[in-house]
């Protein structure tokens, strides 16, 4: 059985080790508050090594929209089409997030920490209905 | 300070082995390119006294290893892991050590094999940030990444499917006779180009570049040197790099060549009114499209007007482009693909083309662009090239 690919930077293992809750865990910068994504050994703004993953406000706008038609690992092969959007946080970094629902340019949509079907980290964006993230997380056989 | 160039000439431009797989590792096709230089322009190999290299699959060699590999000693050594920019990248470097008197002739190479898993182990574990932040997200690549910056220009500018088709069709036209392109034997109509299966967003099959094996190459050395030989070269009008410009912008529909730019032409004394041809990078046809515009053949957002109106083949009276068919019509052979249009651009200002020439062919300007490291190319590079 085919799995989608499990691996992530050891720099990431505090927020794999953690994950639990909804809502979005970024590492944030103790020195000058900057919220950093991708995961980095040291802070891209004051080069500070003063990084800790925290809870941050996973509000975002839906930059562009991907229906992937093609993948080149089965898991994802045996699901297409895959939807993937980017959207710039309002904490500030631009994502990549799976997508449960149809979303247009412009949309604002809320971005949680949640584990694919490898059972490693990974993001999702939803809307902000009361039960979009757990209908989310089943549609894209995910959980949080 | 003026980076100028004088005294550079750029010859040997060669383009070989290339094929969809290969067995050979990434050692037989620097070799290839060392070969086929070498009776290009007449040098022993005793000659060679620098080497830079791009290859993302030549490990566990290097650049120093290829050095025992093939018998050379050399005094210049570079390394150039900056994919699509890897060509231009390498001439500036190179032209360096050549006036400074570090090397008397450097051998420029990107060479690379392709094996069937080969292709996807090289985007699985490309760098940090893709690991992480790209790669789970449907392992799609750079074809992630591409459509939604594809999807965002479309939607700013008006950019139709047609639009990008008008490129990828015409450099298949210009991929007509030229032995390296994979395929130059296929002919690529507009309704081929709209009814491909779809790939992701709205990028389709003919958008996308086809990994595999090959390799391309030039010395660089002294104009001195390269008129004693009696041998075609080209001379470097300016050459211009930077990497991780406009990092703030949401997508990136503009890069390093937007910065260079006015610098880029002012150097090189001329414009891109004075091109007789355009080597974008074509990794995909956005990419050549935001290159169009940035080094001036038209405003920003005007290159899907600027490919309706302008004939893009090689002899069609308008700005030919890609003119050995591109990456697009000759498969993207790793950090080969980073020197393919810059190889070209030496073909034709030298009047040397393997398959359309076009005529009196004297300037040309050659974009770079590379390493997708996550949602963008973090790499953009341009020479302007005149033949000597």
């Amino acid at each position: 059985m085919s799995l989608p690919p499990a691996r992530r930077s050891v720099v990431s293992a505090p927020l794999q080790d953690t994950l639990r809750h909804d809502g979005l865990q970024l590492q944030v910068c103790a020195r000058c508050d900057a919220t950093q994504y991708p995961p980095r050994e040291r802070c891209a703004e004051c080069l500070a090594d003063a990084l800790a993953w925290q809870t941050v406000d996973g509000h975002g706008t839906v930059l562009a929209v991907s229906a992937l038609a093609y993948s080149l690992e089965p898991w994802f092969s045996e699901r297409l089409p895959w939807q993937v959007a980017s959207l710039r946080l309002d904490a500030g970094p631009v994502v990549f997030a799976h997508l449960a629902a149809q979303a247009s340019p412009g949309d604002r949509l809320h971005v949680h920490t949640a584990r694919d079907a490898s059972g490693s980290w990974c993001l999702v964006a939803c809307d902000g209905q009361p039960d979009s993230l757990p209908h989310a997380l089943t549609q894209l056989e995910m959980s949080s | 300070m003026s980076n100028n160039y004088a005294g550079v000439a750029i010859a040997a431009p060669v383009s070989v082995g290339y094929a969809r797989n290969s067995e050979h590792g990434a050692p037989w096709f620097v070799g290839a390119a060392l070969h086929e230089m070498l009776a290009d322009s007449g040098l022993p190999k005793s000659a060679i006294d620098g080497l830079a290299i791009g290859s993302f699959t030549l490990a566990p060699d290097s650049v120093v290893t290829m050095t025992q590999y093939y018998g050379l000693e050399t005094r210049f050594l570079e390394s150039l892991p900056y994919g699509g920019a890897s060509g231009v990248l390498a001439l500036r470097r190179a032209a360096r050590a050549v006036q400074a008197g570090d090397a008397e002739v450097v051998a420029c190479i990107g060479a690379d094999t392709n094996r069937t898993e080969g292709f996807r182990e090289l985007v699985a574990n490309f760098s940090g940030f893709s690991v992480d932040a790209s790669w789970p997200y449907g392992a799609a690549g750079p074809n992630l990444p591409f459509s939604l910056i594809t999807a965002r220009y479309m939607a700013e500018t008006g950019a139709t499917r047609e639009d990008f088709g008008r490129i990828c069709v015409s450099q298949r036209a210009n991929a007509r006779g030229v032995p390296q392109a994979l395929f130059a034997d296929k002919p690529l109509s507009m309704a081929q180009y709209l009814d491909a299966r779809a790939v992701a967003g709205p990028l389709q099959l003919f958008d996308c570049v086809m990994p595999c094996a090959g390799a391309e190459g030039f010395l660089v050395m002294s104009e001195e040197r390269a008129r004693a030989l009696g041998i075609p070269y080209a001379r470097v009008l300016s050459a211009e790099e930077r990497h991780n410009a406009f990092a703030g912008d949401d997508i990136q529909l503009r890069a390093g060549w937007n910065a260079f730019a006015p610098q880029l032409w002012d150097r090189a004394g001329c414009g891109p009114q004075d091109m007789d041809l355009l080597e974008t990078y074509d990794d995909y046809p956005v990419i050549a499209m935001l290159q169009m515009e940035a080094l001036g053949f038209c405003a920003a957002g005007e290159a899907p007007r600027f490919v309706r109106e302008t004939a893009l083949t090689v002899n069609g009276g308008g700005v030919p482009h890609n003119t050995s068919g591109g990456q697009l019509s000759t498969g993207q052979a790793g950090a080969g693909g980073g020197f393919l249009g810059l190889v070209e651009a030496l073909r034709q200002v030298t009047g040397r083309a393997v398959g359309q020439q076009v005529l009196r062919a004297r300037r040309a300007v050659v974009g770079g662009y590379g390493m997708i490291n996550y949602d963008r190319g973090l790499c953009a590079a341009a020479v302007v090239l005149e033949g000597a």
